[in-house]
């Protein structure tokens, strides 16, 4: 009877898990949910958009009715030089922009976790090394590299420009992740792990990178808006996906043309990278302040 | 399994630390031998390297830590010798242990029964539904109320003394000949205290597996220990069993931790507690002979010159002093 009264005690009152508090915390940050809310549309309608449009990527109009015709109800954001609707462009165009935005990111981390973990945890001359290849990697201006390298690689598919943004996005997410490694390796459930056997290749993966899960996302989240511009820049000079597979950035490309007789065909997709990278950016920023230690510890 | 049998036997270990103020010697010739089922307590102040002399028996030294030199003969076989892939399997499986935070010694972000099971799976060939079973079996037996409620919970819903029940858990999960328990209770409230040394003691008699037990309290070691090494600057000083220690200390640094023990006897006559003079030396400025001998009252010429070696003054009763304390205890 003691005993069990001195158990009782010592049951702590129940708290609440970590995303739980995550997300009751970004529910206050109104902007990182309406955020949500406006990238859930914008990626739902990119997704399932386009099979419920009337026109289809590359249907052109008539030659002299259904040029450059003014947004209307038959065509929302109006037609471009060709005749093609704009509207169903740009949700086709959103698809590649966001799969290039998303597929980029998650490269890019999966190299900046691989070399930020290894060189964090080990330490010594594997950080030496692995950190100087990353600060010369940092110091490459990569706009004009970036340019060079998507006419030097071959082929024009939407994987070479995913290949070469995350080629150059990896080098923050590793400095952000050594830094966490840093620290985690010194923690004491790292040496606990060590003391049950654990592998170094297991304490690294299943022990010690979700405990950097925090810092990852957010900065993923920010990656995903920042790499959208990248290829809208790519595509913009021509560089990025190619014509006629429509990507906000060469469909903007593609308007500049005909920007003094259709504005319109610029608003569009301009709008549309501004607004996504925009609530991409919030969205970071919400869940940057929601998942902050300090809140928590 | 003979009862006699040496478990472990650590001879002359030595562990250097190479940092840039100079080379510190955490662990300077360190010995002694653990039976199965035996408890040795390893006492002293903080600093005198009792964490790195567990660690090093792990095998757990990172840089610029280094065991220069010694054997651990663990089961007849030297662990200093074992490649990292040996001496993983034997971490976890033949050796445990318990670390003094139990607030930060578990992964934050899995569940205590997560945790648990790794330990099992990692040394076990069981399916995970076996080792499920094994470890709610585990939470019962160190005294966890609503084992499969607690399963599921994170590190941060219990308790200190629960979370440190859990660290006993997962330690004894494969039934180890060895448990090196590092200040466990130390981060834990008196009362908590006594319930985690009780279920020790406890387990270490039902899975009779021998225990090096770390602290700096005296008081815990005379609960739990059939053998007492004090340690001093990284060197034993005194190396008996806990009934000579404490009735008969020989060392005049163990005579003063015991006379430095507060008892209520000093309320009452109002004599002021006595204690030991001056600071543990800066491990980068170690005195020249005995290392205790600007502290010690007894300290005489050939202490300040020479280093005095450890020698077996009574049958079993081994001691580092050129001047052992000649009265008992009890004449203070």
């Amino acid at each position: 009877m003691a005993e069990e009264l001195i158990y009782k005690n010592e049951v702590s009152t129940r708290v609440e898990g970590y995303w739980y508090l995550v997300g009751k915390h970004l529910k206050k940050h109104k902007l990182a949910i309406f955020s949500i809310v406006l990238l859930s549309v914008i990626i739902l309608l990119c997704v399932v958009g386009p099979y419920f449009t009337r026109y289809t990527m590359n249907e052109m109009g008539n030659a002299t009715t259904d040029v450059l015709q003014v947004p209307s109800l038959k065509h929302l954001f109006g037609t471009d030089e060709l005749g093609r609707d704009v509207f169903t462009r740009v949700l086709l165009g959103g698809r590649i922009s966001l799969l290039v935005g998303f597929s980029s990111v998650f490269s890019a981390l999966l190299v900046g976790i691989i070399v930020g973990a290894y060189a964090g945890y080990y330490g010594g001359i594997l950080d030496t090394v692995l950190m100087r290849f990353t600060d010369i990697m940092f110091s490459i201006p990569v706009l004009p590299l970036l340019v060079v390298l998507s006419s030097v690689i071959p082929g024009a598919g939407v994987w070479k420009i995913v290949l070469i943004i995350a080629l150059f996005g990896w080098m923050t997410d590793a400095r952000i992740i050594r830094g966490m490694f840093l620290s985690l390796r010194e923690s004491e459930y790292s040496e606990a792990a060590k003391a049950i056997g654990a592998s170094n290749t297991r304490i690294i993966w299943r022990h010690l990178l979700p405990n950097a899960l925090a810092p990852i996302i957010v900065s993923a989240t920010l990656g995903v808006g920042g790499n959208i511009i990248y290829e809208a820049a790519l595509s913009y000079l021509g560089f990025g996906v190619m014509p006629p597979t429509p990507s906000w950035g060469n469909i903007l490309q593609n308007a500049q043309y005909a920007m003094a007789i259709a504005p319109w065909l610029v608003w569009t997709p301009g709008l549309a990278i501004l607004i996504t990278v925009i609530a991409f950016n919030f969205l970071g920023d919400g869940l940057r302040d929601a998942m902050d230690p300090r809140l928590y510890r | 399994m003979e009862k006699n049998e040496i478990l472990v036997d650590v001879k002359d270990l030595k562990t250097y630390f190479f940092t840039d103020d100079g080379v510190v010697e955490a662990v300077d010739g360190v010995s002694f031998t653990i039976k199965r089922g035996e408890v040795l307590g390893l006492v002293g102040e903080s600093g005198c390297g009792k964490s790195v002399a567990s660690l090093s028996i792990m095998r757990l030294i990172d840089k610029p830590g280094k065991i220069v030199g010694g054997e651990v003969i663990f089961k007849g076989e030297d662990l200093l010798k074992k490649t990292e892939e040996e001496i993983r399997k034997i971490r976890g499986s033949e050796i445990a242990m318990i670390f003094q935070e139990p607030m930060t010694s578990l992964n934050p972000v899995f569940t205590i029964g997560n945790q648990i099971i790794e330990a099992i799976l990692l040394h076990q060939d069981l399916s995970e539904e076996e080792a499920k079973k094994r470890t709610i079996e585990l939470l019962n037996l160190v005294g966890i109320p609503e084992p499969e409620r607690r399963f599921n919970q994170y590190p941060h819903e219990l308790s200190g003394g629960m979370r440190q029940r859990a660290m006993i858990a997962m330690a004894i999960s494969c039934n180890p000949d060895l448990l090196i328990s590092d200040e466990a209770t130390t981060a834990l409230d008196v009362t908590i205290q006594a319930q985690i040394l009780e279920l020790m003691k406890d387990l270490q008699k039902k899975i009779g597996m021998a225990v090096l037990f770390i602290t700096h309290d005296l008081a815990l070691v005379a609960e739990m220990a059939n053998n007492i090494a004090v340690t001093y600057t990284g060197k034993i000083v005194e190396y008996s069993d806990a009934r000579s220690v404490f009735k008969n200390p020989k060392h005049p640094y163990t005579y003063g931790l015991l006379r430095s023990v507060p008892s209520l006897l000093f309320e009452e006559t109002k004599v002021e507690l006595p204690a030991i003079e001056g600071m543990v030396p800066s491990p980068y400025h170690m005195p020249q002979g005995c290392h205790f001998s600007p502290r010690c009252p007894f300290a005489t010429d050939i202490c300040r010159r020479e280093m005095p070696e450890i020698e077996e003054l009574l049958a079993g009763h081994y001691v580092r002093c050129f001047h052992p304390v000649k009265v008992s205890k009890e004449a203070i």
